[in-house]
């Protein structure tokens, strides 16, 4: 079975264009869509609307870096500091091209940063390009694997 | 002059210890009885007591007043009025026991006894005629303005009321250095008026003296002094202070003698307890002076002297108010000015006049700005670097530079006087005030220097002696700095240092204010970045979506709106980014690194060329150009945004030419890329560096207007510079500037 794509993104266009690029690329991975960082953690932690979802983290996470209530950053040293989670890949997927994001992200150990390109096609090329790497090619790593096999904790 | 003017000539050892107001003896005109208190008989009696009296001198001793000067005399019942230790006029005597003659009774108390002087009447004193002199004068007083006017209207009176040959007033000045102020005299004795002499002609226990006695006189030089003897015939060591007719020291007697002077008379100008001057009365013969027309000169003398306190309370005042003016007018010129410091120069006169200087100096790291007379720029930087050096505190003032820095002897003339403020801790920075030296500055009226007719004796005791002798202590020394005046140097020293912590204060305000505004700016191009470009995004992403999906739909009318509006946000997301990269390069960290300008170029350009993709022929050349010190990423940004210009303005040129070269001069490279472009009107030359500038239509010449706003702000930060030279088709040339690594 294929792993799901998490796509946290607050920003509907945004989310609309990521997942009609998405669809262009003809991916089979399931998308599960978060609003905002609360919703985007509950998943990962399985809490709250997501308690009890099935057992299992999804191949990537594209995450923006500015979310309501739970920022990019916030969530991403959330992941980073989880034991389960913590060799999740996960992309940032912003606007910003500002250095100072970009090196904050990369000292929580992002797996890529990826800054949202204005004209479409090239959108397009970049979402495309990221779910055939991540959900695709890279081969996830093994710890959360056996965290499912095992099903304990 | 005084009576202790000549002991400088003799010892100053001898003259500082001398008893002068112990000499055991009187003048002989008159007597003198010193009586035992509470048995009020003689103990002690002048020789001359005797010969006045016409008794024996052992006779003297043990007898009442009553006793010796008749019952009528009425002397005890005087004596029960109090007698204190100054002397007090009692009243005019006839003596019967002295054939008749009449005395002036004066009487002063030392310790347990009182000593009673009977000093010979003489001649006949209109009192009247004294009062009215006095009096007119006083009313006269109030209308006189200046010392010199006062001076010399007091000297004019007393020798009128005296008679005397010459009437001389002087006062000395802090450091106890006499000058004669103002004269009145006949042709009997010469002119003394401007002369000075130093302080040692007048010892301090002498000073004392003269505070204590304000009244002295000699009326025949060549007398024979009288002693003072008690029962056992000997001389006891009596202080006769408060004398009148104390007698004076031989070596006086010889002054006068050489000074051509038979009597001299003396009133002390005694003003907040301090001997402030002398008036000085000479005659060529003998003269007695009747002892109250000696107290109405003591009381005129008083009246002048707080007439001259008055005066010069006001002249202080009045100065302290010019100085404040004066310094409120520095302050204001100075704030005015942005190089607050060299504004005072501009205005020099008023810096000088707040100290009372002839010359002043500011000197300001190691460079030098003069006013009025001083010595050369070198020699104050010299003497400000020893000043420095030798850590002489924040305000420093001698009237003897030579005396503490031997170099100042080759500007001693203009600047034996210093007052230095040092008004930077940090750097040698200092404003200075000069002043020349005083024999240099000395007005002379009349000629103190031509010779005087040599007289008998030993002519070392001299008031011209005296003068030779007060220019060799004054040499190197200028007039004293007035407390007042080095105060004034001080509060506007505070005053400066004030003005340059303030101009700190507008300085780190402005930083502050500089640093939110570049906190907000970043805030601002953050927003820019992140939202934005949103929207942006959307625009052309959806309008690239109908393109895509709703096409069918579309007439060609609408396919070239929906192509226009993919092209605007496109556009616009660049002109974001564009912006973007423009705040950032003033923002980022330049780390330095030695960069070869010449690979930079030839790679950038095969870069450009590239991204351009128009096959045409085009001459480059960049050849043998230096290595700097710079950030590589943003120099490339410089070189890449000046080669993509020269490609696109060069691009309707069939034989295209771009190259760049180097020059140094002095401490810079100068750069130039070089095209044979469309060129540009010169007079939009600096136009071209600012943001969003253009010089060409978009349809002629696509960019964002940017790039050469980039290369000048990259430029700046490293410390260059950037500028440009074309005429319209004939093409352009782009500078810009590097510091040479040093």
């Amino acid at each position: 079975m294929l792993k799901p794509i998490l796509i946290v993104e607050d920003n509907p266009r945004d989310l609309e264009l990521t997942l009609s690029a998405l669809e262009k690329s003809k991916l089979a991975n399931e998308v599960i869509v978060a609003r905002d960082g609360e919703e985007g953690a509950n998943y990962l932690f399985r809490k709250g609307e997501y308690a009890d979802r099935a057992i299992g983290n999804p191949a990537v996470v594209l995450l923006d870096l500015k979310l309501p209530k739970i920022d990019g950053l916030e969530l991403l040293a959330m992941v980073r500091k989880s034991p389960e989670l913590e060799h999740l890949p996960v992309v940032m997927l912003t606007s910003s091209r500002e250095e100072k994001d970009v090196i904050n992200t990369y000292k929580l150990r992002v797996n890529a940063y990826v800054v949202k390109p204005v004209e479409f096609k090239e959108f397009v090329q970049a979402i495309q390009d990221l779910g055939v790497f991540w959900a695709v090619l890279n081969e996830p790593p093994p710890g959360s694997m056996r965290v499912l096999r095992n099903g304990n904790r | 002059m005084s009576e202790l003017d000549t002991e400088r000539s003799i010892s100053l050892d001898t003259c500082a210890q001398e008893p002068i107001h112990l000499p055991g003896s009187i003048q002989p005109h008159g007597f003198l009885l010193v009586l035992d208190e509470p048995a009020m008989r003689v103990t002690m009696a002048s020789e001359s007591a005797a010969a006045y009296l016409d008794k024996p001198l052992h006779l003297l001793f043990g007898a009442t007043l009553t006793e010796l000067l008749g019952a009528d005399a009425g002397l005890e019942s005087l004596l029960e009025k109090e007698v204190t230790t100054s002397s007090r006029y009692f009243k005019t005597l006839q003596v019967p026991a002295a054939g008749g003659r009449s005395f002036e009774v004066i009487g002063h108390r030392q310790g347990s006894f009182l000593i009673m002087e009977f000093e010979e009447s003489v001649g006949h004193l209109d009192t009247e005629a004294v009062q009215i002199e006095i009096y007119n004068f006083m009313t006269e007083l109030r209308q006189m303005r200046s010392l010199g006017e006062i001076c010399s209207g007091a000297v004019t009176l007393l020798r009128k009321l005296t008679g005397f040959d010459r009437v001389l007033l002087y006062s000395f000045d802090d450091a106890g250095h006499g000058n004669v102020l103002a004269e009145d005299r006949n042709a009997e004795l010469p002119s003394y008026l401007h002369l000075r002499f130093p302080s040692s002609d007048i010892p301090e226990q002498a000073r004392r003296l003269y505070v204590v006695n304000r009244v002295r006189v000699i009326p025949d030089v060549d007398y024979v002094p009288s002693r003072i003897l008690d029962e056992e015939g000997s001389t006891p060591e009596f202080d006769l202070s408060g004398s009148v007719l104390r007698s004076v020291s031989p070596i006086h007697r010889d002054y006068m003698r050489n000074m051509g002077t038979a009597a001299s008379m003396s009133v002390s100008i005694v003003s907040s307890g301090r001997l402030w001057g002398l008036v000085s009365f000479h005659n060529r013969s003998p003269r007695r002076v009747p002892y109250r027309l000696r107290t109405a000169c003591d009381f005129l003398v008083q009246v002048v002297t707080s007439h001259i306190e008055a005066l010069l309370e006001s002249e202080k005042l009045s100065r302290a108010i010019d100085l404040t003016s004066i310094q409120h007018r520095l302050l204001t010129w100075m704030a005015a000015e942005d190089n607050y410091l060299l504004a005072l120069t501009s205005h020099g006169s008023d810096l000088m006049a707040l100290t009372g200087a002839h010359g002043a100096a500011i000197v300001l790291d190691q460079s030098c700005t003069l006013v009025g007379n001083t010595p050369s720029a070198d020699q104050v930087l010299d003497f400000t670097a020893w000043l420095q050096q030798s850590a002489r505190g924040d305000v420093f003032a001698t009237s003897s530079a030579v005396s503490i820095y031997p170099p100042a002897s080759h500007f001693a003339a203009c600047a034996s006087g210093v007052v230095a403020v040092s008004i930077s801790k940090l750097h040698d920075s200092y404003v200075l005030w000069f002043r020349p030296e005083v024999v240099q500055s000395v007005r002379w009226a009349g000629d103190p220097q031509k010779p005087v007719a040599q007289g008998k004796g030993d002519l070392t005791i001299h008031p011209r002696n005296s003068f030779e002798s007060w220019m060799q202590i004054l040499r190197g020394h200028s007039l004293p700095w007035l407390p007042e005046e080095i105060n004034a140097a001080s509060a506007f020293r505070a005053a400066i240092l004030e003005v340059v912590l303030r101009r700190a204060e507008e300085m780190a305000r402005l930083a502050g204010d500089l640093e939110v505004a570049n906190r907000e700016l970043e805030a601002f191009s953050y927003s820019v970045s992140h939202d934005l470009r949103a929207p942006f995004r959307h625009i052309a992403g959806f309008a690239e979506l109908l393109r895509e999906e709703e096409s069918g739909h579309l007439t060609s009318r609408g396919q070239h709106y929906v192509d226009t509006i993919v092209e605007s946000a496109r556009f616009a997301g660049l002109l974001v980014d564009s912006l973007l990269n423009f705040s950032r390069i003033a923002r980022v960290q330049i780390s330095p690194t030695a960069v070869d300008m010449t690979q930079l170029f030839k790679d950038e350009w095969g870069d450009v060329v590239r991204e351009d993709g128009n096959q045409r022929q085009i001459e480059f050349t960049a050849e043998s150009l230096p290595k700097v010190m710079g950030d590589p990423q943003l120099l490339r940004q410089v070189a890449r945004n000046l080669l993509s210009n020269a490609l696109k303005y060069t691009r309707h040129q069939p034989h295209a030419t771009v190259s760049i070269s180097a020059t140094r001069e002095g401490r810079e490279y100068i750069f130039s890329v070089e095209d044979n472009g469309v060129g540009f009107d010169q007079r939009y030359a600096d136009k071209l560096f600012g943001v969003f500038q253009r010089l060409h239509r978009m349809e002629d010449f696509e960019g964002t207007g940017i790039g050469l706003a980039n290369v000048r702000r990259i430029i700046t930060r490293h410390g260059g510079r950037t500028w440009a030279q074309g005429e319209t088709g004939k093409g352009a040339i782009f500078y810009f500037s590097l510091p040479v690594i040093a």
